[in-house]
């Protein structure tokens, strides 16, 4: 296989390979994404799923490899990389003492929104029932609140999705939702990663396998 | 779809504004080193000797002691929740220095342990006959001390973050770092309950704590990055 040049791609993660207490987690990894692509993550549980998104998003660094950005190296754009990507992991940052509303609009400051209207309706287009957004996060259910972590995808201006398994607690209407939001962003030319075990089938998706190293 | 101009990450007063609200609307938690501070220095008359004198004496060091162990209690709660929450995830991320929002989140720790027990160190002054000539001091030095404690203990709590609820630990690698501050502290009550000069302390106190104010935010982000794998 002819591997292009580097800058082709808005990301790269050139040979990266993660070691954590001499266990090799995975070695060796070549994964890119270009404009308007979505990339579906695969493999069996503990294989590394999210510690590759955290070493995209430079959350982790890795024992061996770099990530570039617009064909430069991500360390050495950090701003506007970081500045440029959306990451949702399991840990969603919601606090339970505060409402949805109040921690949707902490996520949002990081897009540059601070409009309590874009905010309450992304929530609403996300399916999230209006009767609950004075309650403290901590009473909602685990499916409420990735809804309201995800509502973020509505309006953000973000480039680059990073989503680690954002279908897990959802139900089918949110899913829905997900895939709308996933589509649009898309249509702009957007790039997203996704983990996830449900089947991503409504678009052209492609697969990346990650094998299990540990075994 | 360009949107760097755009990006107005929350900066420090925005953590401040937040840590503070949501302190304040956790039940008991953030109160807890409060009323530990009271509570025990109400104590101390009780079973030592309620003789005035003596009291005293006692005084500029047992305030001080209870204030270092009530942010003690408090400390690991400054980091810990966004670590469990995924919030800190998302601090690592934004792309403005990380420094900021943590100073803010320390400051905020300030705003709700360090700074109530300064105001609340007059009623237990009186309780243990200090001075009238020492009740300055003491709230000096307490508003310079506690700053002091809430920065070093970041750091402390910023490299144990990981190990979970690592409340032992940090007692045992804050309490060398807090030793200097409670030797400067208690001298500056001290000498002014022995009506001598108190500034020389208190001044060294607030050198120590600018120290702090550059370093301790700057090392506690870099210990966060580190403890989450980068």
């Amino acid at each position: 296989m002819v591997f292009p040049l580097p800058n082709d791609f808005l990301l790269e993660a050139d040979d990266v390979s993660y070691v954590r207490d001499d266990m090799i987690i995975f070695e060796d990894v070549k994964l890119s994404l270009s404009e308007g692509e979505i990339v579906h993550i695969t493999g069996p549980n503990g294989c590394g799923k999210t510690t590759l998104i955290k070493i995209l998003t430079t959350i982790i660094t890795p024992t061996r490899g770099a990530v570039y950005y617009k064909g430069r190296s991500a360390s050495d754009v950090r701003y506007q990389y970081l500045s440029d990507l959306l990451y949702i992991g399991h840990k969603t940052g919601i606090k339970s003492s505060l409402n949805a509303e109040e921690n949707l609009l902490w996520m949002a400051a990081a897009d540059g929104i601070e409009d309590n209207r874009i905010v309450l309706d992304a929530l609403s287009m996300m399916g999230f029932d209006s009767g609950l957004c004075h309650r403290p996060c901590g009473q909602l259910s685990a499916g409420q609140l990735q809804r309201v972590a995800l509502s973020r995808l509505v309006f953000t201006e973000k480039h680059i999705w990073f989503l680690d398994e954002p279908m897990a607690a959802l139900d089918s209407v949110s899913i829905k939702a997900v895939n709308q939001c996933i589509a649009s962003h898309l249509e702009r030319n957007g790039a997203v990663l996704i983990t996830s075990h449900q089947p991503i089938d409504f678009h052209p998706v492609r697969k990346f396998e990650l094998t299990n190293w540990c075994l | 779809m360009s949107n760097i101009a755009r990006s107005t990450h929350p900066g420090l007063m925005a953590y401040v504004r937040r840590d503070v609200s949501l302190s304040i609307r956790s039940n008991s938690g953030a109160y807890a080193p409060l009323l530990f501070f009271c509570m025990v220095c109400t104590l101390v008359p009780i079973s030592i000797s309620p003789n005035p004198q003596k009291l005293a004496e006692l005084a500029p060091g047992i305030i001080w002691i209870m204030a270092l162990l009530a942010s003690l209690l408090s400390i690991e709660r400054i980091f810990v929740f966004d670590y469990e929450d995924g919030s800190l995830e998302q601090m690592l991320i934004a792309p403005n220095m990380m420094a900021f929002p943590v100073l803010g989140k320390i400051i905020a720790h300030w705003l709700v342990t360090g700074l109530p027990l300064t105001f609340l160190s007059p009623a237990i002054g009186l309780m243990f006959a200090l001075p009238n000539n020492a009740y300055g001091p003491m709230i000096l030095s307490l508003a310079a001390g506690t700053a002091y404690l809430s920065l070093v203990g970041a750091v402390i709590a910023s490299l144990t973050v990981s190990l979970g609820r690592g409340g032992f630990l940090i007692s045992l690698l804050a309490v060398p770092l807090y030793m200097p501050i409670l030797v400067f502290g208690t001298s500056t009550v001290t000498y002014a309950v022995a009506k001598m000069p108190w500034s020389a302390p208190l001044a060294t106190m607030g050198a120590m704590l600018a120290i702090a104010l550059v370093l301790c935010p700057l090392l506690a982000s870099w210990a966060l990055r580190v403890t989450n794998g980068g």
